[in-house]
């Protein structure tokens, strides 16, 4: 896949994110159902290795991009991870001066709005990611777990990933 | 809010603080807290100004964390303390994350490899869901009936007509815009 389009992709779904994992219905949307260059066991293992590598959880798009176009691929995603934060700047500038009530609901719904998009994505990625009953034992006990609030991310991925060849057996 | 362009006096860039933020950490809140203690606990910047940079980044799109390292990078250093602060921010780990994507490929097919990471699948779906009850909770808690009733059009778009995903988001945030309205 060409790496210019992939940057513009990959910029539209990062831009209209405000968390890492946000833009995963997007970005599945563009390269699992309409491009087709991109399965969804690949992007569910994108989402694991960021999961197990430091930085923003939205790094899983480098990741992607790599799975997609090689290091090329990896660059545009990078890029397109960097270039909402290069026009924070003046955004926050232009935030102050007007209208931040406004922008601040807009904020708000967008991250609701989000929410249920990636509330319906889980469902569709739990095909490829919980294709068995234990597999979805260990995704329910990796959800408790998160919510006790004493366990971290990179814990249950990394826990998963031990017990995964015991339970595939 | 607000943004200060000034360095503060007598500080270095803070580079050093930079990359090992973004490189020892995962998860953008054990990134935050850790610069947090390198630039605010040793006195190089007062906590407003860090609390500022986060809180701005929180409320403008984009990755939360690469934006709150570019306007510390700018309090330090301007418009090239930003780029640079950035770089540094979507750079490292990005290689970091490529080299354990390239191994993946590498190893795919072993069956050890190919269970785990069947294994790992799981506990990031567990992630991603739970990524979805933090985010959606504190809108709801806030904006309670409105907030609900945007959650339940929003799913009722997303499952009756055939739009995109991201014209479903520009229109939600032009509702919010005009009915969500939140005073700080």
């Amino acid at each position: 896949m060409n790496a210019v389009v992939l940057y513009f992709l990959m910029l539209r779904a990062t831009a209209l994110s405000f968390s890492g994992f946000a833009s995963v219905p997007l970005i599945r949307e563009d390269l699992v159902v309409q491009r087709a260059v991109l399965s969804d066991e690949e992007l569910n293992s994108a989402i694991a290795i960021s999961q197990a590598s430091p930085g923003p959880l939205g790094l899983y798009v480098v990741v992607v991009g790599y799975f997609v176009a090689g290091v090329p691929g990896a660059l545009a995603s990078a890029l397109a991870l960097a270039t909402p934060a290069i026009l924070v700047i003046p955004i926050a500038r232009a935030v102050r001066r007007h209208r931040d009530s406004q922008v601040r609901g807009a904020s708000a719904a967008i991250v609701i709005a989000s929410c249920v998009l990636m509330a319906t994505t889980s469902v569709t990625l739990a095909a490829d990611a919980a294709p068995t009953v234990a597999m979805a034992g260990l995704v329910v006990v990796g959800f408790l777990a998160l919510a006790s609030g004493r366990v971290p991310p990179l814990i249950v991925v990394l826990g998963s990933a031990c017990l995964g060849p015991l339970l595939a057996r | 809010m607000s943004v200060h362009t000034h360095a503060p006096t007598g500080s270095r860039f803070p580079l050093t603080e930079f990359i090992r933020a973004s490189s020892l950490h995962v998860g953008a809140a054990a990134a935050a807290a850790a610069l947090r203690r390198d630039l605010v606990d040793t006195g190089r910047l007062p906590g407003t100004a860090f609390d500022e940079a986060y809180a701005v980044a929180r409320v403008t799109p984009g990755t939360n964390l690469l934006a709150m390292y570019t306007l510390l990078g700018e309090r330090f250093a301007g418009w090239p303390g930003a780029l640079l602060a950035l770089a540094v921010g979507a750079l490292v780990p990005a290689i970091v994350a490529v080299t354990l994507g390239a191994a993946y490929l590498e190893y795919a097919d072993h069956p050890l490899a190919r269970e785990a990471m069947q294994g790992a699948r799981a506990g990031a779906l567990a992630v991603f869901t739970w990524a979805v009850v933090r985010l959606l909770r504190p809108q709801i808690q806030q904006h309670r009936g409105r907030g609900i009733a945007l959650a339940l059009g929003t799913l009722a778009m997303t499952l009756v007509l055939p739009i995109p995903s991201f014209v479903v988001l520009i229109v939600a945030g032009g509702i919010g815009a005009a009915f969500l309205q939140v005073e700080q």
